[in-house]
């Protein structure tokens, strides 16, 4: 018996694509698709950086491709308080305005950066228990967001697997920030919740033993 | 035992196609013609000489990349893979296939590859005494802004080639390579997979098939190494790849399997468990983690129970004239679980360190490669800590090279040459290097490059990585070995190394699978030395039981003699 492996099995995360609501599809709503504009613009190459090395420059890529993503949210936000403020009577109104609450949550893209000073912080100051969980954490982030692109292969034609078009070659190197951002898209999707959860509790522990970490921009 | 380098490579692909490769249509390299100077002599040899290797795989290429039929991909563009091991002659097929296509289309041919590797490029280029005309060279680095501007001037290419393809594992270098305006992709590389998911890159590539279709059907195979192996037929077959290789050099030992103590069962029962109760009230983030962090001490453990063996082993080999390349990991741990006795966490140092100072101690000064900060080709913030430590492994890996160097006035780095412009023979400073398998990739001059240097002998520790396992066996089977490397394995039946080893068995099957002969003894190797530990391990437990029931069964006899007020005999079992 190879106790190691049974421990190193373990508990895992929620990996169930079960819906405990409908996921708001704004695009007959405002008449463009938000997010299959944003992929069709978004350009590979916009920021290349020849002097860097090739390791560094797919570093940048993905964080920009994060900032991208929560750009892009942003902008389905405001989109959709404009038109709920146009029309309020509408029979989506409700839906669109319990969405909407979701808007405070996603925070500043400096969130973004902040994941490279957490993460270099926790690499020398292991094994200080808050670092463990900044590490874990990322470690964890990028086994659900490997388990998420595999599920999405299977459902292309899910709205929720469509979203992310653009890390499908890439995890990311912080796979936390797209993962909050698709978890915020589809809250309802029961791997959603865990996420934020996570987060949560990641930055309520910071908050409490090393707020210096983490700026006011959130 | 023969040199297996100055054979021409095997035809893996011809192997697994039964000898059925399409036949090229036509002798494209027939229409390259080099200056007429000295050189003329090494481009006629290619193209006329025993060694089919690089003409068939520049016409396979060719026939393919003008094949009106072959399969396309969405932006219309057809490809071909060149899956040559190293030394078999990529980057003169690089360079010849460009020049060809420009010939054939009048079209330039775009070459790509790391920034550092161009200038050895220029110098084949030259070796062949071709010029540059037709040929547009690109650092892959600066490929992203390269196609920016070629799309700007509405630049065309007849071809875009990359070589050391294995690059196509960064996404951005995919992006980067589908913006080159070019109708044609040829790609060069030894290690082009090394995983399912490099692997559907190419496969999406080769056929034109969508990749999440090609990842959907390869998750879904009941056999996923036989639908690898399937594939790559077929792809061969079909005229879409090529794959030389030599076989590995040397003699593969049977893995040394030590003894554990018992002492060293107990500390990882006590590691097992203590980390099973840390886990219990910890979230899942924190458990990831620990998670991690067990396989580490476990890992460190472990492989400190091997460093006297591979002392003693590593003395025995000097005593007979041998260079010595020991690879493991160097890892250091301040316990979660264990403790000193005077209550502080247990230290244990990384197993090369460790061995590093057994060797001290018994007056060998050897080369050592420190590990470089994780992540730190990432993140631009540690590239300056990577750098440090990077020249000071060059330093390190110099003294354990034979052959004579020095700089020039720019600081490059040059071999000493005798006066037949051979690499001069001077022995090394040092006769042992210790390697972490986190830096195995690269140090092209560790092997044996000449004969009258003392031959290599490679010590391993487990890995679970089957890609730095390969890496570190070729520092010492290389295109240019004159002498034949002996590889040892040195295991235990430790549970870190049975999960090591069984990682590193399942990422060698899948490089078998794709066809490489070089992995098959290491794959036997792992194989046996995973059953090996596993009996091991399952006569100890088997003996640990019968121990454990037998204790039991006294204690029974005991406690029931106690409670029936009865004495136990004299003679009797001795509670």
């Amino acid at each position: 018996m190879n106790m190691f492996a049974e421990l190193v099995e373990g508990p895992d995360f929620v990996k169930s694509d079960h819906l405990v609501g409908s996921i708001l599809c704004s695009a007959p709503l405002l008449g463009a698709d938000v997010w299959q504009e944003a992929f069709d613009r978004y350009d590979p190459l916009a920021e290349s950086e020849p002097s860097v090395p090739l390791e560094q420059q797919q570093y940048r890529s993905d964080l920009r491709v994060d900032r991208y993503l929560h750009d892009t949210l942003t902008v389905e936000f405001e989109l959709l308080a404009t038109w709920v403020g146009k029309n309020p009577q509408h029979p989506a109104a409700a839906q669109v305005q319990s969405f909407l609450k979701r808007r405070e949550q996603l925070g500043a893209p400096s969130w973004i950066g902040q994941q490279e000073r957490l993460f270099l912080w926790a690499q020398k100051n292991e094994p200080d228990e808050i670092a463990t969980s900044i590490l874990g954490w990322r470690l964890l982030c990028d086994d659900l967001a490997g388990s998420l692109l595999d599920w999405a292969l299977q459902q292309p034609d899910d709205q929720r697997g469509q979203h992310i078009r653009l890390w499908q070659q890439s995890r990311g190197f912080y796979p936390q920030n797209r993962l909050r951002i698709w978890a915020l898209r589809f809250l309802e999707d029961a791997r959603a919740p865990q996420i934020l959860a996570w987060e949560t509790a990641i930055y309520r522990e910071i908050f409490e033993t090393h707020p210096e970490l983490v700026t006011a921009s959130r | 035992m023969e040199n297996p380098f100055e054979r021409p490579p095997l035809n893996v692909s011809a192997a697994l196609v039964d000898g059925l490769i399409p036949p090229f249509k036509k002798d494209y390299f027939a229409a390259i013609t080099s200056n007429p100077n000295e050189h003329h002599r090494l481009l006629n040899s290619l193209r006329t000489g025993e060694d089919p290797t690089i003409r068939d795989g520049v016409n396979l290429a060719l026939s393919r990349l003008f094949d009106p039929e072959a399969p396309k991909d969405p932006q219309n563009r057809t490809a071909f893979l060149v899956h040559d091991g190293t030394g078999t002659g990529k980057s003169f097929q690089a360079i010849l296939a460009a020049k060809a296509i420009a010939l054939e289309t009048g079209e330039p041919a775009l070459v790509t590859t790391r920034a550092d590797l161009i200038p050895p490029l220029r110098r084949d280029l030259d070796r062949l005494g071709l010029d540059d005309s037709g040929i547009i060279f690109v650092a892959t680095e600066q490929l992203g802004a390269f196609a920016k501007e070629a799309k700007k001037e509405r630049r065309t290419f007849s071809v875009a080639i990359l070589d050391e393809a294995q690059d196509c594992r960064y996404p951005m270098v995919r992006n980067f390579l589908d913006k080159i305006p070019a109708p044609r992709q040829l790609f060069f590389s030894a290690t082009p997979f090394q995983n399912i998911s490099e692997l559907c890159y190419f496969i999406s590539k080769l056929t034109g098939e969508p990749i999440h279709q090609v990842k959907n059907e390869m998750n879904a195979a009941p056999d996923v190494h036989a639908a690898v192996t399937d594939r790559l037929k077929r792809i061969t077959a079909a005229g879409g790849m090529i794959h030389r290789e030599f076989p590995f050099y040397g003699n593969v030992h049977p893995g040394r399997l030590l003894p554990v103590t018992a002492e060293a069962h107990t500390a990882e029962t006590q590691l097992v468990s203590g980390y099973g109760r840390l886990l219990q009230n910890r979230d899942l983030p924190q458990q990831r983690k620990l998670k991690e962090d067990l396989a580490v001490e476990l890992n460190t453990a472990s492989d400190a129970s091997k460093v006297n063996s591979i002392l003693q082993r590593t003395l025995d080999l000097l005593s007979h004239n041998k260079k010595v390349i020991v690879t493991g990991d160097d890892l250091p741990v301040a316990s979660r679980i264990l403790k000193e006795p005077d209550g502080l966490p247990k230290e244990i140092p990384g197993f090369l360190s460790a061995l590093r100072q057994a060797l001290s101690g018994q007056g060998v000064e050897c080369s050592f490669i420190q590990a470089v900060p994780n992540y730190s080709a990432s993140i631009p913030d540690l590239a300056a800590d990577r750098a440090v430590i990077a020249s000071r492994n060059f330093k390190e890996m110099a003294r354990f090279v034979d052959g004579g160097f020095r700089n020039n006035e720019s600081g490059q780095r040059l071999e000493v040459r005798d006066w037949g412009n051979q690499p001069a023979y001077t022995p090394s400073q040092t006769k042992v290097i210790l390697l972490p398998y986190q830096q195995a990739a690269g140090w092209p001059e560790l092997n044996q490059r000449f004969q009258q240097a003392p031959e290599i002998s490679m010590i391993l520790t487990p890995t679970a990585s089957a890609d730095q396992f390969i890496q570190a066996i070729g520092r010492g089977s290389r295109r240019n070995s004159k002498g034949p490397t002996d590889v040892e394995l040195v295991a235990n039946d430790s549970s870190a190394d049975r999960h090591r080893l069984g990682q590193l068995l399942k990422g060698l099957q899948f490089i078998a699978a794709t066809g490489s002969p070089a992995v098959a003894p290491f794959l036997n190797l792992v194989a046996d030395c995973l059953d090996r530990a596993s009996a091991q391990r399952a006569v100890q437990d088997q003996r640990l039981i019968q121990l454990q029931k037998n204790q039991q069964t006294r204690s029974a006899r005991k406690f029931d003699a106690r409670r029936s007020g009865i004495s136990p005999p004299a003679s009797g079992v001795r509670p």
